[in-house]
């Protein structure tokens, strides 16, 4: 029992029963927690064609065996459900201090079944779990929420809540932890809001034991060191946050802009990092057992878009920045501010946005749709006015709600949408950079660049320098990634911890404190085991090769200008040989054989 | 020739960008040029005895010297160079 609570809670919002379970340790031994153990008992229970946004679909909220203990940057939970944005698995995970709290509660998972016949929370306080009426707090963006229901509850509370945005649906709508941390991507605060479950609150007060004391504390500490003495972990994601990689991805010329008409911004520094430590910056900020510290507290001072929050982050900065032709960091700023409290990716929010741009510069969309407002790529202020509305759904906000998917494809044009699996992909141009576009291509919640972050090696030069141009052997790389990003999602872990250390760290202290003996390979195994079982799931959704392709603008139309001008991606060319390094057939479908490897058949 | 400095390369510098007149063959020459203008720190931050420092990303008009010749690629006068140091984010 060493590493997990032993316990796994159960909640039926129809019928109000709170039930336990035991944790199954064998299942805990396969998936590891968190990522892993949430799909296992989510795929397990729910009919993968179940309608997101129906009871029948159910929610898992997992911390992982890290979570809540002094591992380095290991105090993560994640989120499975399956997303109404991309109607496949959606997984999400957020650091903060909500997941501690939940382990400390004394369980591994907990279950939300069913739907609410009227708004309600959640108050767990170690044993004792009250559902309570939320009548009162539907409506109230995430800080009211989050400080209300902390005022009703324990002042000590940590609450995991959705804003407007989840209440009313947008289909890219996230939870919020501690007001400024989101689960954020596929839509699983939409999920909630579906429920009408508008927060989970959270005391624990109990521990949790390890198997080898010692040795798991050599494994942190060693972890910790490697973190360190790395340049990113140790000093770089302090001093300029996620947001540095601005200036870098522009230089050699993938950062997507204007829709992904193009990958170079002449303007892009003004939103960098750089910009954002020189302006808007108050301190660095770090999630429980945090020793990197890449959270922004911020502050923007111009009277326009005055405020204080936290973020952005780099995809943020670029999607309602250089995405939609704006360079002003006091309005990204204020539009990140905004998305935190009415719980909403910014990712795909300001995607979306540039797929309408793009839409009303075409003519397509109209000042009748916009009620007046030019939604010209560049337009600070419609950027602005626009996060609000969609958070709020109102006006055109109504279907940018949707994501950008739907939203072109009402107006016939679906081919200007930027996603995979319906799901907006981040701010790196896969034309410029080989090997992230087929992640993005076959990520199993959709367009998505942390489940595979091959940027790493393609573009930074930690652990490899690969050359962004090239293909070869990215297929490898981009498998390799997957695999151990899984396995580090389902310990708890933060990716981020990767700048410095590597599967022999995680599989190190997951071994001491679990008692389980895992060998670097049987960390990965566990991985792909995860990742092979989401592919099912999605299979079982309806999911086949077609939605393994990126947008086709990006294989036939080249970048235009800048460093990586006539650049396209070749995801198709390399799509073949990465589902043989996986096992699968020439469909994407995982042999029997694989699946049998790897203990799922 | 245009140098751009990026995170702490440009608090070094105390610069964002500069225009670079001298002619200089090849990327080392260039550091090394910058070195002595700019003081030992600006030296000692991007060499690592006579090799690039691991934790320094050259670009000469956008592709990574690694993918090139290294310290010993060529440098035309209307090239664009980029210096940052090891950063990351996601």
């Amino acid at each position: 029992m060493n590493g997990y609570s032993g316990t796994i809670l159960r909640v039926n919002l129809t019928t109000g029963a709170v039930t336990r379970q035991a944790t199954d340790m064998k299942d805990a031994a396969l998936y590891i927690g968190a990522r892993g153990l949430a799909d296992k008992i989510y795929i397990d229970e729910v009919d993968p064609k179940v309608d997101p946004l129906s009871p029948d679909n159910m929610m898992v909220f997992a911390p992982g065996p890290f979570t809540g203990t002094f591992a380095p940057s290991g105090g993560r939970y994640h989120v499975v459900t399956k997303g109404p944005l991309t109607d496949c698995i959606a997984g999400a995970n957020s650091g903060g201090s909500w997941g501690p709290e939940l382990h400390y509660a004394g369980y591994d998972a907990l279950i939300i079944e069913g739907k609410s016949a009227e708004p309600v929370y959640l108050w767990i306080k170690d044993d004792a779990v009250e559902i309570r009426s939320a009548a009162h707090l539907w409506g109230k963006w995430v800080p009211d929420t989050t400080d209300m229901v902390r005022a009703e509850t324990d002042i000590d509370a940590k609450v995991a809540c959705i804003g407007p945005a989840g209440e009313k649906q947008v289909l890219f709508a996230a939870i919020m932890n501690e007001m400024h941390r989101a689960a954020g991507r596929g839509g699983v605060g939409a999920v909630m809001g579906s429920k009408n479950l508008k927060a989970i609150a959270v005391v624990g007060t109990k521990s949790l034991s390890v198997a080898r004391p010692k040795e798991f504390k050599e494994a942190v500490l060693l972890g910790r060191k490697g973190i360190k003495e790395h340049p990113v972990g140790g000093a770089g994601l302090k001093a300029y946050g996620t947001d540095v990689l601005v200036n870098i991805l522009n230089q050699i010329g993938s950062l997507p802009t204007n829709n992904f008409q193009d990958g170079y911004f002449p303007t892009a520094d003004k939103v960098g990092g750089e910009s954002l430590a020189a302006n808007q910056l108050v301190r660095p900020k770090g999630c429980f057992s945090c020793v990197i510290s890449c959270g922004r507290v911020s502050k923007v001072k111009n009277p326009k878009y005055a405020g204080e929050g936290e973020g952005p982050e780099y995809e943020a900065a670029w999607s309602m920045g250089p995405d939609c032709g704006i360079d002003n960091l006091d309005a990204v700023t204020h539009s990140n501010h905004l998305c935190n409290e009415m719980g909403m990716d910014p990712i795909s929010f300001g995607s979306t946005l540039a797929c309408a741009m793009e839409l009303f510069e075409a003519g397509l969309i109209t000042l009748k749709d916009t009620d007046g407002v030019d939604l010209s790529f560049g337009n600070v202020d419609a950027m602005v006015e626009m996060t609000r509305k969609t958070g709020l759904r109102e006006g055109l906000g109504n279907k940018l709600a949707l994501g950008s998917y739907r939203l072109a494809n009402s107006y016939g044009h679906p081919e200007l949408s930027m996603t995979v699996k319906k799901q907006e992909m981040p701010a790196y141009d896969p034309r410029g950079v080989q090997g992230i576009g087929l992640e993005y291509a076959t990520c199993n919640r959709g367009g998505c660049h942390v489940k595979g972050y091959t940027i790493a090696v393609e573009v930074l030069g930690c652990g490899a320098k690969l050359d962004p141009h090239a293909t070869v052997d990215k297929p490898y790389w981009v498998k390799l990634f997957q695999d151990l990003t899984a396995a580090i999602d389902a310990s708890g872990g933060c990716i981020f911890g990767t700048f410095g250390m590597g599967g022999d760290n995680y599989s190190a202290m997951l071994s001491a404190l679990t008692g389980v003996t895992y060998t670097t390979e049987d960390y990965l195994k566990a991985g792909e085991r995860i990742w092979n079982l989401e592919k099912m799931f999605n299979i079982g959704a309806g999911m086949t090769i077609k939605d393994d392709q990126l947008p086709l603008r990006l294989t036939t139309l080249p970048i235009k200008t800048g460093p990586s001008k006539g650049e396209l991606s070749h995801v198709p060319e390399m799509l073949p040989e990465y589902y043989k390094l996986r096992g699968w057939d020439e469909k994407g479908v995982p042999t029997e054989e694989r699946l049998k490897d790897l203990q799922l058949a | 020739m245009i140098i751009r400095y990026f995170a702490d390369i440009r608090e070094l510098m105390g610069r964002k960008e500069e225009t670079w007149t001298k002619a200089v063959p090849d990327m080392r020459s260039l550091l090394e040029g910058l070195a002595a203008e700019n003081g030992s720190a600006f030296g000692k931050r991007v060499f690592d005895g006579d090799q690039l420092n691991s934790t320094i990303i050259l670009f000469i008009n956008g592709r990574d010297v690694v993918h090139l010749k290294g310290l010993d690629s060529p440098l035309k006068s209307d090239d664009v160079v980029a210096i940052f140091p090891m950063v990351a984010g996601g």
